[in-house]
């Protein structure tokens, strides 16, 4: 299930299914779905460097998304600047603070990192809420659209949106798959097995740590930038909150961790299944959607911890010792 | 090459290590014994910066190396196996190694080559694929062994790696170490198996209750009064 | 000075209801070595049964504490035996990711029954109040935190003085020991996990006649309690009481002299200043191998 010398072919079909698909199918509906498993899948990608790669479980991710995101609409907002530069400076401002708060916490075993990234994740958000002139608050900001704009990149359809998050989808995807074929990935694979083993060798755990978590707040902001040019509006509650995180874990662990297509795959399974819940019983039973992922995350966790992903692998062929580092 | 100097450390009470001095020059192999709770593991975790020292310092190539960490000593180039073996158990036998080499190479494809040949070399090439976990637990020994040797270190420490195996399998890793040795690197060696010790070790080193007792050749050692009272005199010679 | 005077009480009151669910926490890590995500939920949980069964049989929340209790109880054990017990030998992650699966689970479960309006109970006493030496001290405030008081003498007399407590305090300093004194472990990691969950829903119990009730309340109150148990010490349920009560003070003096929607953030600011310059004092205790 990787991108294995002897089998590119399904791989490149797909690709070229993904970018054929739109043309032939011109639903507006079903292409705003796909956009969403697109962006919701490059979160996942993102979570799995750091929880999955680095066993590092983070439960705080929507505040990168909404780093991402506000820098995009700030940016754009104030001293009209173009999403291209806003995701930028986005980035940069996601990994300085994924440096702050990794190399504090860390640092510490066990479920520190994870407390601490809810906690950052909170601290974001009443931050957010609070410097209302700069924010908006809790009404969040909305970007004008004037019709087609290319410097802000609003188009009439959302053709350009679905050709953009496809891009960001492989740039994530190529991301994860190259820090785990890297020494980085190596060394993220020692510690996650044994920490004074991994040491023994020479591996610096915080730093090897850090960059796992500077990664993953990268791609995750990207996606967060993606989704205000794309939703051309943004509010803390949607993005920077304990809700969001989780559902960016729920995808990556349902997915599939340490594996190539595991978040893509997960992405694919509950974004429609939201989108479906959100349509058919979010206005009589609001909690519906969650509930159901709940009880599949805590099924997967019992029965398949290797996510959904590796019911795929083990159905497909034996897998070679080759792919055990990405797998495992 | 590497000093250690009056290093001490206590556990709540207890003189794990009691003021130890030791020196090891390049392709020498010591043989540290000493009984049960001797103090032989912490003096390990001290050399390769474990656990920190109380007192004392380590100096490798007159660089003092004292409590700077694990990482950092690793890379100076002093290593170990752990006695409750530590593999990477989620990782094939090939990664295993692969890591140590990557501590000196940054290309992983560079690594795997040197990699595949350390397997050989250690006789693990037709187990590479397999998952550590599903090793025995004498291979995965060796394969820590072979993964502290792909770090290309300058000392390599053995904490009771033998323990387990046939004569046979035995002989073939004396002959690894003394081969490794030869080509430069030096070996602190703790095992239990005293003829084992006594064949290999240019050197050895009594530890008994945190204190260094004796140290001297294998011959001197046998025949020390002081050791025979405190340790080969308990019927430990199998 | 009276409004300072007023805003410590306050804050000690509500710290009584942190100590509670944030023992609870720090005796399922001492016993199971667990983190148990879930914790605010099962407090949440707790508050909705008492809203319901207060409602329903038309009793006082307080007097309901004994039955609410032996409910969680009995929960307890059977999410432990039936859930939690399975992943034990596991990686922590693993446990992590169930406890944090069962905390969506239960959040989104009331999201499900009751919605996500914020419901209260109207106890009579709820606005009435006690005015010592110029401070003010709310009815449901003060009983709130004497139940709180009372359950973890009662906590600290059961871990002391009886046979299943000491052997519970001995696991959770070393899970050896108790073997060794000819307790069943696993019926031990039950028990622990059901006395830990059934102090997080009594807690929550002692919340309904002055807080809202609604599916995601259980979020900060978790948090917190893992913050109190940090800051305490892992096990450390002495430590975790001092460290409740000062942090419902930091959060009643940052609501007061800061600016009320900043007082979760001075909470954790302390959290992370503490992880920064006293990560000593986590990891005092415990879990240094
Ligand atoms: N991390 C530790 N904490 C407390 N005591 C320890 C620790 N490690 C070793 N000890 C104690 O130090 C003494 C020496 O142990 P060790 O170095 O393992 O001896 P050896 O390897 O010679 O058998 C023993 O009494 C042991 O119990
Ligand atoms: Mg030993």
């Amino acid at each position: 299930m990787t991108f294995s010398k002897n089998k590119p072919l399904i791989p490149l079909l797909l690709l070229a299914l993904a970018i054929v698909m739109p043309l032939i199918f011109k639903h507006p509906y079903l292409m705003r779905v796909v956009i969403m498993i697109f962006y919701f899948g490059v979160t996942a990608y993102g979570w799995d460097v750091i929880g999955g790669y680095a066993g590092q479980v983070s439960v705080g991710q929507g505040m990168f998304f909404a780093v991402g995101a506000y820098s995009v609409a700030l940016g754009y907002l104030v001293s009209n600047l173009t999403p291209v530069v806003g995701a930028l400076i986005g980035v940069i401002i996601a990994m300085l603070l994924a440096l702050g708060i990794g190399s504090v916490v860390l640092r510490l075993r066990g479920p520190y990192f994870t407390l601490s990234t809810i906690a950052a994740c909170e601290v974001v958000r009443i931050l957010l809420l609070h410097f209302k002139e700069a924010t908006g608050g809790p009404e969040g900001l909305v970007i004008p659209y004037n019709g087609y704009n290319l410097y802000a990149l609003h188009f009439a359809n959302d053709l350009p949106y679905y050709y953009i998050a496809l891009g960001l989808l492989l740039v994530a995807m190529y991301t994860c798959y190259r820090v785990s074929r890297s020494k980085l990935g190596y060394q993220l694979a020692a510690i996650r097995n044994d920490e004074d083993a991994a040491k023994s060798v020479g591996i610096n755990l915080m730093k090897s740590k850090v960059k796992a978590f500077m990664i993953s707040a990268a791609i995750t902001s990207l996606a967060g930038a993606f989704y205000v040019t794309y939703d051309h509006y943004i509010d803390p509650f949607s993005t920077c909150s304990n809700e969001m995180s989780v559902k960016i874990l729920l995808i990556a662990v349902l997915g599939g961790r340490r594996s190539l297509w595991g978040p893509l795959i997960g992405s694919l399974l509950i974004i429609p299944l939201m989108e479906l819940t959100n349509a058919y019983l979010a206005s009589v039973r609001p909690g519906a959607a969650m509930l159901i992922y709940a009880m599949v995350l805590v099924a997967v966790v019992l029965y398949a911890p290797d996510g959904i992903a590796s019911v795929f692998k083990s159905a497909g062929k034996e897998q070679k010792g080759d792919d055990k580092l990405a797998a495992n | 090459m590497l000093q250690i100097n009056n290093v001490s450390k206590t556990f709540g009470g207890l003189k794990a290590v009691n003021d130890v001095s030791m020196e090891m020059r390049p392709q020498e192999i010591i043989g540290l014994i000493g009984p049960n709770g001797a103090g032989k593991t912490t003096l390990t975790n001290l050399i390769c910066g474990f656990h920190s020292v109380d007192q004392g310092h380590i100096i490798l190539n007159d660089q003092d190396i004292t409590n700077k960490g694990a990482d950092f000593t690793s890379k100076q180039g002093l290593t170990r196996t752990f006695q409750v073996e530590k593999s990477f158990k989620d990782l094939t036998a090939l990664d295993n190694i692969i890591i140590g080499v990557l501590m000196h190479e940054q290309n992983v494809n560079v690594a795997k080559e040197k990699a595949e040949a350390i397997a050989n070399k250690f006789d693990l090439y037709k187990q590479k694929t397999v998952l550590a976990r599903n090793l025995t637990i004498q291979s995965r020994k060796l394969l820590e062994f072979a993964r502290a040797y792909a770090t290309n270190p300058k000392v390599i420490i053995l904490d009771e790696v033998m323990a387990g195996l046939t004569s046979k399998e035995i002989d073939e890793q004396l002959e690894l170490i003394q081969e490794i040795a030869s080509e430069g690197t030096a070996f602190l060696v703790i095992e239990h198996i005293m003829h084992v010790i006594m064949s290999i070790s240019q050197r050895i080193i009594v530890l008994q209750e945190g204190k260094k007792i004796a140290e001297g050749t294998p011959q001197d050692i046998s025949s020390d009064p002081v050791v025979i009272e405190a340790y080969l005199g308990k019927g430990d010679e199998a | 000075m009276g409004t300072f005077f007023q805003t410590i009480t306050n804050g000690i009151l509500i710290g009584g209801v942190y100590a509670v669910v944030a023992t609870g926490l720090t005796l399922i890590f001492g016993v199971l070595n667990v983190a148990n995500f879930a914790q605010g939920e099962f407090m949440m949980l707790g508050m909705y049964v008492t809203l319901f069964l207060s409602r329903g049989l038309g009793v006082d929340p307080y007097l309901l504490t004994f039955l609410v209790a032996v409910i969680f109880i009995a929960f307890g054990y059977l999410v432990e035996k039936f859930l939690i017990h399975q992943t034990l030998s596991k990686p922590h992650e693993t446990q992590m990711l169930l406890t944090l699966g069962l905390a969506i689970f239960f959040r989104s479960l009331m999201m499900v029954i009751c919605g996500p309006n914020y419901q209260s109970l109207a106890v009579p006493y709820r606005l009435k109040s006690l005015l010592i030496g110029g401070v003010l001290l709310s009815y449901p405030r003060l009983l709130s935190f004497l139940v709180a008081v009372v359950l973890i003498i009662l906590l600290w007399l059961f871990l002391n003085y009886t046979e299943l407590g000491r052997a519970i305090r001995a696991s959770s300093q070393n899970s050896k020991a108790a073997t060794l004194m000819g307790i069943n472990s696993n019926w031990m990691y039950g028990i622990a996990f059901s006395i830990g969950i059934m102090l997080a829903a009594v807690g929550g119990l002692t919340l309904v006649p002055f807080y809202y009730v609604f599916p995601d309340v259980g979020v900060y109150f978790g948090l917190i309690a893992f913050v109190v148990v940090v800051l305490g010490g892992l096990g450390d349920v002495l430590g975790a009481i001092v460290s409740a009560l000062l942090i419902g003070i930091i959060e009643s003096v940052t609501a007061q002299y800061v600016a009320l929607d900043l007082s979760h953030l001075g909470v954790f600011l302390v959290f992370i200043l503490v992880l920064v310059f006293r990560p000593q004092g986590l990891l005092r205790g415990r879990r240094s191998s």
